[in-house]
């Protein structure tokens, strides 16, 4: 009978020390595997790269355009790389061959090297880690952005117009070897949601340059939302919006939002005379987006009733328009914004202001940052004034964190960095950096490090290049 | 005694005769007796003196002599003076001999056909031909009686059934009373005698000369009837046949040519619209012939049958040929022919007729001898038993594969394809160059050398290779489990054999009242045998197991049982000790056999035996037997040594100092997340998740626990103690991150300890609840019986889908577009995705993830083995992992030099068109690839993300200045991205049937070979020393002309190859020294 026991015993052992490790669950979990790429922004990376690849899609060329990339290559090492351009509907790439010596930029000007319509810059640069951002130059307006630093699937652009006197041309860039095709959905204050509204089956050749006109396509709108969707592929996108109304006017260039996000920062903007500014929320899904738009001003306001958190509520495939600077007892001065989605569905949101001032009249579109960092670069950087030798930069600094931050501004230089500012930045108060100490003769590339996450903007002060947002480091 | 020259006629022609002259003017017939005479033996001189005192008026005597060392000439020329004796050299057939009567004789009216040792009668000749006269006979035979006792019947002419097949009309030993003296029709009469007539024998073509011995009569005779001619038997003529022909040609040759010259027959001379119903049915008899043989224990009668279908199937065109003769000589319908027949297929009523004890050598008996065996066994039900549940189990082996067998084995998971030359396998076996991955040099592995055979000797192409392979080796799984269970069979008393206590001393004191009375008893079913196989197939691991397409668990599954035996009988459990007793050395070498085939596949084999010893020893302690240890450790340690030395060197490389995991275990699927050790008692490892019913196959090893006595709970505990090790096991590599083989390579052995279990809960019923009183152990057993009934019902369930859930297609055709484009040069595929869906073995990517590489689209059996990854192999794997973690977009360009042109990521694993089930690799791995700035996509099938290198460099090309200039750089990811790497012209492209071969010729210059050195050359008019390219690859000067690409045959391993062979053939040698242990 022991024997029996001892033999049964066996068996149940076997079998119950499974059955009770099993408890702790045997659910399937995800293969971790290399990393999404597909981000709603660009970013760079902190380790160095095999080789780095950057899409830029909307360089004008035409006469009185002109459209130029900066590389910046921060490391220590020089790196070279090729500088591929593509000019609308033209399959034969011009290449450029750039060495960018170890922290500085190199600036290629794009439509001098291929004019024509519209080029789209891919930039490849072996090793190192590498920043790319693309100036823009339309008439007297000038927008410094960010280029692609991946391509995606779907793209989308808040603000928009096909209004009279406006020009929007949208930049399709498929930098990869397949073809591909893309259907422009469009969301428009008559038409409201329209699926294929600036473009259906667009075919868009593998390694060319796709530019559609949206003035032919969803004329005479006056807010044109638009999502590009590639079917299968993958692409950039950008676009060049010139308005020149009597209520608007400017340049608005730059690469397009990469998917949407739940919850979305802005560092900058202004409740000043002659500036007006708007938050765009468009919700391209099925359900409708609850979010809340937080409001961060750099003086408490006066009126401690004055609403600095508002619920917005956006319909599916629509878009909704929040006034900041209409809101009663917004104090003047900087403030920063925060939009948080309360359930769960993603937008996609961009902040337009519109400053007249005495010297010019300019408009800006600045996608939310999706993410938080605690690094991140200007690669336009300060241009100074040879003047007064004041640098024209003005750097925006959100801390979105609960605790207060030091931030400090730095000069890329060969061999690392030159701090050119450090500030404490307390909790929900927005800081403005001015910088001062730069070389009158220079571009200068900004590094912007702190010791917890936060969110960049820049703009220029004594130009007309309006608000845009730094590349964070992931 | 003198010998003579070929062609030598020793005495005067036939119209010179001396004495025994044809006399044209005699009224007697003019009668020719012809003897084919080859070695006769000492009864020879009585043949002869039994012509010569024939009293036919008209007689002469012809003989063909083919002796080998001595002619029979002189003792003809003493005897039969005026004889015409013809030498002939060689051996062409009794038939063709013979026929050389219709070309030396002229004038004869009958021919009178003797075989040499036949002693006629003196009126023999004389009462044939008047019969043949008076009954218009156009042949006629007497009544052939034993030599040494001619008061015995032999033969009095034969019927046939429609198959052919010859039923004697006398019993074997059967006195001649003048029972069946009568005149009468015969289908044949037997070739010791025939009289034939001259016209018709010339009208038929003589004998068929394709039926050279052995069914020359009956073919004869057939074709008599065809013609019109009667065939009978004069029984007043007699004569005394020796018939000692196995003893002159062996049994295996007269039972060979028996059956090959039958089936030819039957298949030249029935007509066109039977021979369609007929040919269903003499397969149907074949297979029946052949199940018949194997449940007998005697395999090998059917080897026979098996080879004249074999011989039918090369020789269509002769058959095809001799049916045209046919029909010109035919002039009575099929139906007539037809009705001369015996009805039925009289086979199995001559077989009942047959009481033979196997010692008789007519080929009628000798085959029918056994086959009674089988007969008596069917009426007492024992058989019938067995039978029954071997067609079951059979029948739903073939309805479960019959799209496969009938349609095709796609190649998914392990059953990749073979070569598309047969031998290329072996052949590659001889040299260490394997080129699967990149390329390596290693010993490869044993499986490629057994693979190889078996695709040389199976018939039909590769793909019907692989269906018999996975047939094969699930049928060896169940004869083995059948042979396992026998011992518990003959404890039971299932064999009904005389049983006596002295039989089982030591393991059965209890019974031994009850055995020592037990003289004879009624052989009953052999339900343990039963029992065991049932679960052994029907258990749904074997159904998951064929779904998952896991050829090393298949591998296990045959020969689980086998090694189970022969641990058993080492540890002398129970009835396991009375199997015969053999030496330790040949209880090793069998076990090390064994070890050893598994082992070629699976390379933890030997562990494998090991933790099954241990098992079992555990087991043993555990039940109160430790006698047996000793033995069982012996046996199977030193078997598991043995095993693994045959494997040797490869072993060497799988376990090596740089050996990865990956060839010993498997990259666990991220869709088959740990199962949990409920699944596992399911055996709910695959597509066939049927829910609990099969967790109520462990009933009957629980009950074997709960009621078994002496040695069979001793054996349960053994069996127990496997289940649950096994299952620990498979648990363990199911549920952490242990890098094993997959589950069902555990729970094959698993199952078999629940098989077996169940077999001893009937003997144990049967010995230890059966008579005693009544108590829970009685509901205990119906309880445990319907559990496992229960708990079969989803195997069978799983037959249903006809292919074992295997996808109707795999990607050959899909890729197919890819593969033509071999014309722009060859390349190799990249596969990256989610290992269920990446046939062969994958090696690690990432958890969840895997790789592998081809050359060309096709996964081959070189992907089952890939060895560990080179450092060249591991660059694909860095640079696949930089583009994952976003480190470039430049994928393409890393590898180009590869001559990897399309990397490719399948959600499924086959066509989406299939329904596979889904199995996505990771989005990150997927939109990684298609962002990739030198991959283009290509579209084919939604199963498949196909994206294509538009960077890259064929796997032999021409060079380029600037791929040159590349190439002297080093290999490193950011030197090839800093590159211009132009292709240069695709040359030499590679054999199709071996994949190691290529030839072509290549202009002035330089030649790239994406390849390693080492394993092969590059040879051929002006062709300079190989440069490293890239660090790792190849680059040839060359000035011109045809160059080959070969492997390098290296002495080492050639004698390293011939040193295995040998141990394989001195262990086999000593396996089969099965003296017994004194």
């Amino acid at each position: 009978m022991k024997r029996r026991l001892a033999v049964l015993a066996l068996v149940l052992v076997a079998l119950l020390i499974p059955a009770v490790v099993d408890r702790g669950g045997t659910t399937a979990h995800a293969v971790q595997f290399g990393e999404m790429l597909h981000e709603p922004l660009p970013f760079g990376r902190v380790s160095e790269r095999i080789s780095s690849t950057w899409f830029c899609p909307a360089l004008p060329a035409r006469t009185g355009e002109k459209g130029t990339v900066r590389v910046l290559n921060p490391g220590i090492g020089d790196l070279t790389g090729t500088v591929t351009i593509w000019e609308n509907e033209r399959p034969e790439p011009t290449k450029v061959a750039i060495t960018v010596p170890a922290g500085s930029s190199k600036l290629v000007d794009v439509s001098a090297a291929n004019p024509g319509d519209v080029n789209a810059a891919m930039v490849e640069m072996i090793g190192g880690e590498v920043y790319v951002e693309s100036t823009v130059k339309v008439g007297a307006s000038t927008v410094a952005a960010s280029c692609a630093s991946s391509v995606a699937s779907t793209w989308s652009f808040a603000e928009g117009s096909t209004d009279l006197n406006t020009t929007y041309r949208l930049a399709i860039f498929n930098p990869l070897p397949g073809d591909t095709v893309v259907d422009v959905d469009t969301i428009t204050d008559d038409d409201g949601f329209t699926a294929g509204g600036a473009g259906k089956g667009v075919v868009v050749e593998g390694q060319s340059l796709r530019v559609i006109n949206v003035n032919e396509q969803a004329r005479r709108a006056g807010r044109v939302s638009l999502t590009v969707r590639s079917r299968g592929g993958n692409v950039v996108v950008g676009r060049l919006l010139t308005l020149n109304t009597s209520a608007r006017q400017g340049l608005i260039a730059g690469v397009a939002t990469a998917g949407d996000s739940s919850s979305l920062w802005w560092a900058g903007g202004d409740i000043a005379t002659g500036a007006s500014e708007q938050v765009l929320v468009m919700n391209a899904n099925e359900d409708r987006a609850e979010l809340d738009l937080s409001i961060y001003p750099a003086t408490p306001p006066s009126d401690p009733a004055t609403q600095l958190v508002r619920q917005v509520s956006v319909p599916p495939q629509s878009v909704v328009s929040v006034d900041i600077s209409g809101i009663a007892g917004l104090p003047a001065g900087a403030h920063s914004l925060e939009l948080e989605s309360t359930n769960g569905v993603p937008v996609v949101a961009e902040r337009v202001i519109d400053e007249k001032t005495k010297t010019a009249r300019r408009i800006s579109a600045v996608a939310g940052s999706p993410v938080v960092a605690q690094r991140w670069y200007l690669v336009e950087g300060a241009a100074t004034t040879p003047a007064s030798a004041v640098a024209d930069e003005e750097v925006a600094v959100m801390n979105p964190t609960s605790t207060p931050v030091k931030v400090s501004v730095r000069q890329v230089v060969p061999g690392g960095s030159r701090v050119l500012s450090e500030v404490d930045v307390a909790p929900g108060v927005p800081a403005r950096i001015k910088l001062s100490g730069v070389s009158a003769t220079e571009v200068v590339s900004l590094f912007i490090r702190a010791d917890t996450p936060i969110v960049v903007e820049r703009r220029r002060l004594t130009t007309n290049a309006p608000w845009s947002l730094a590349i964070p480091v992931l | 005694m003198a010998d003579y020259p070929a062609g030598t006629v020793l005495t005067s022609t036939m119209d010179a005769p001396a004495d025994s002259t044809l006399d044209p003017t005699s009224e007697a017939p003019a009668v020719v007796t012809v003897m084919v005479v080859r070695d006769p033996g000492p009864w020879f001189p009585e043949v002869l003196d039994a012509l010569a005192a024939q009293d036919h008026p008209n007689l002469a005597h012809l003989f063909v002599d083919a002796s080998t060392t001595t002619g029979p000439t002189e003792a003809i020329a003493a005897r039969l003076p005026g004889s015409v004796v013809r030498r002939v050299e060689g051996n062409p057939g009794f038939s063709a001999l013979a026929n050389l009567a219709m070309s030396l004789v002229e004038g004869a009216v009958f021919f009178c056909f003797c075989h040499d040792d036949v002693a006629l009668a003196s009126d023999a000749v004389r009462l044939l031909v008047e019969e043949a006269y008076r009954s218009n006979a156009a042949i006629a035979g007497p009544k052939l009686l034993d030599w040494e006792r001619p008061n015995h019947l032999m033969s009095v002419g034969l019927s046939v059934d429609r198959t052919g097949w010859p039923i004697a009309t006398v019993e074997p030993g059967e006195l001649d009373q003048e029972q069946h003296d009568a005149v009468r029709d015969v289908f044949v009469v037997p070739g010791g005698v025939q009289l034939v007539r001259a016209d018709l024998l010339t009208a038929l073509g003589g004998f068929d000369e394709s039926v050279d011995l052995v069914g020359e009569d009956l073919d004869l005779c057939w074709r008599a009837h065809l013609a019109g001619g009667r065939v009978l038997v004069v029984p007043a003529a007699r004569a005394r046949h020796w018939q000692r022909l196995s003893e002159r040609v062996g049994v295996g040759a007269v039972e060979e040519r028996a059956a090959r010259h039958r089936l030819q027959t039957v298949l030249s001379c029935t007509g066109h619209w039977r021979l369609l119903t007929l040919v269903p049915e003499l397969v149907a008899v074949t297979v029946l012939e052949v199940l018949g043989a194997v449940l007998a224990g005697k395999p090998k009668r059917a080897v026979p049958t098996i080879r004249a279908w074999g011989w039918v199937v090369r020789h269509l065109g002769s058959i095809r040929r001799a049916r045209a003769r046919n029909a010109h000589i035919r002039r009575v319908p099929d139906r007539e022919v037809r009705n001369l027949q015996a009805n039925g297929v009289a086979r199995l009523r001559a077989a009942l007729r047959e009481h033979g004890d196997g010692q008789r050598d007519d080929r009628v008996g000798s085959v029918a001898a056994w086959f009674s065996g089988g007969i008596e066994s069917l009426r007492s039900g024992r058989r019938t038993a067995s039978i029954a549940a071997w067609l079951v189990v059979l029948t739903l082996l073939v309805v479960g594969s019959r799209r496969l067998i009938f349609g095709q084995l796609p190649v998914v998971g392990q059953f990749v394809g073979f070569t598309t030359r047969a031998g290329s396998l072996v052949s590659s076996y001889f040299g260490r160059w394997d080129v699967g991955g990149i390329g390596q040099v290693r010993a490869l592995p044993t499986g490629t050398m057994i693979l190889g055979l078996f695709d040389a000797v199976v018939p039909g192409s590769g793909d019907a290779a692989r269906v018999w392979l996975v047939l094969t080796l699930v049928i060896i799984g169940w004869i083995g489990i059948w042979r396992l269970a026998a011992p518990l069979t003959r404890a039971s008393g299932g064999r009904g054999r005389r049983r006596h206590r002295d039989n089982y001393v030591g393991w059965d004191d209890e019974d031994g009242g009850a055995m020592e009375s037990a003289t004879w008893e009624r052989p009953r079913a052999p339900r343990p045998q039963i029992v065991a196989l049932a679960l052994y197939a029907g258990a749904p691991l074997l159904a998951n197991t064929l779904g998952n397409a896991n050829l090393q668990a298949l591998v296990v599954y045959a020969a689980a049982p086998w090694l189970a035996r022969i641990l058993l009988r080492a540890a002398a459990i129970g009835p396991f000790r009375a199997e015969r007793a053999l030496t330790l050395r040949s209880q090793v070498c069998t076990l090390g056999l064994i070890v050893g085939l598994v082992t070629a596949f699976v390379p933890i084999g030997p562990l494998l035996v090991l933790v099954l010893v241990a098992a079992m020893a555990l087991g043993l302690v555990l039940g109160g037997e430790r006698e047996g240890l000793a033995a069982l450790a012996q046996v199977g340690g030193f078997g598991a040594v043995v095993g693994a030395v045959l494997n040797l060197p490869w072993l060497f490389d799988v376990f090596g100092p740089n050996a990865s995991w990956s060839q010993i275990g498997t990259v666990k699927p991220a869709s088959a997340p740990g199962r949990g050790i409920v699944a596992l008692l399911r055996f709910d490892v695959g597509p066939f998740g049927l829910g609990w019913p099969a967790l109520l196959l462990m009933a009957g090893l629980l009950f074997a626990l709960l009621v078994a006595r002496q040695w069979r709970f001793t054996l349960a505990a053994v069996l127990a103690s496997v289940v649950a090790v096994f299952m620990v096991i498979a648990w363990s590599g199911d549920r952490f991150a242990v890098p094993l083989p997959p589950p069902e390579v555990f729970l094959t052995l698993a199952v078999l300890g629940l098989a077996l279990g169940a077999s001893v809960a009937v003997v144990a019923f049967e010995q230890d609840v059966t008579g005693s009183s009544f108590s829970l152990r009685q509901p205990l057993a119906f309880a445990a019986l319907a559990c496992c009934l229960i708990g079969l019902v989803p195997g069978v369930i799983a037959v249903g889908n006809g292919r074992w859930q295997l996808p109707k297609a795999d990607f050959t055709q899909t890729l197919q577009s890819l593969q033509n484009r071999t014309n722009e040069g060859d390349f190799r595929v990249l596969w990256l995705g989610d290992p269920a869906t990446l046939p062969g073995t994958s090696w690690w990517l990432a958890d969840g993830l895997g790789w592998s590489l081809t050359q060309g689209t096709t996964h081959s059996v070189t992907n089952l083995w890939p060895g560990s990854p080179t450092a060249v192999e591991d660059q694909v794997r860095l640079a696949v992992n930089l583009a994952g973690t976003q480190q470039t977009q430049r994928l393409g360009q890393l590898l180009a030099p590869m001559a990897i042109r399309y990397v490719i990521v399948p959600n499924r694993r086959a066509p989406s068109y299939t329904g596979a089930e889904l199995h996505p690799a990771p989005a990150s791995l997927t939109e990684a690839l298609r962002s990739q700035a030198d991959l283009s996509p290509v579209e084919l099938d939604s199963a498949l993300l196909i994206m294509e290198n538009t960077s890259w460099l064929p796997l032999h090309s021409t060079m380029g200045d600037s791929l040159h200039t590349a190439a002297t750089r080093p290999g490193d990811p950011r030197s090839l991205l800093s590159s211009q790497l132009t292709a240069g012209q695709p040359v030499m492209p590679v054999d199709s049937g071996d994949p190691r071969k290529a030839t072509g010729p290549v202009p002035a210059g330089r030649v790239y070979v994406a390849r390693p050195p080492g394993g092969w050359e590059l040879s051929g008019p002006g062709v300079g020393p190989r440069q490293a390219a890239f660090g790792w690859a190849s680059s040839f000067a060359t000035t011109g002309g045809k160059v080959s690409l070969r492997p390098v045959r290296s002495p080492i391993r050639i004698a390293v190859v011939v040193v295995q062979l040998l141990a394989w053939g001195a262990v086999l040698g000593l396996a089969r020294q099965r003296e017994v242990e004194s």
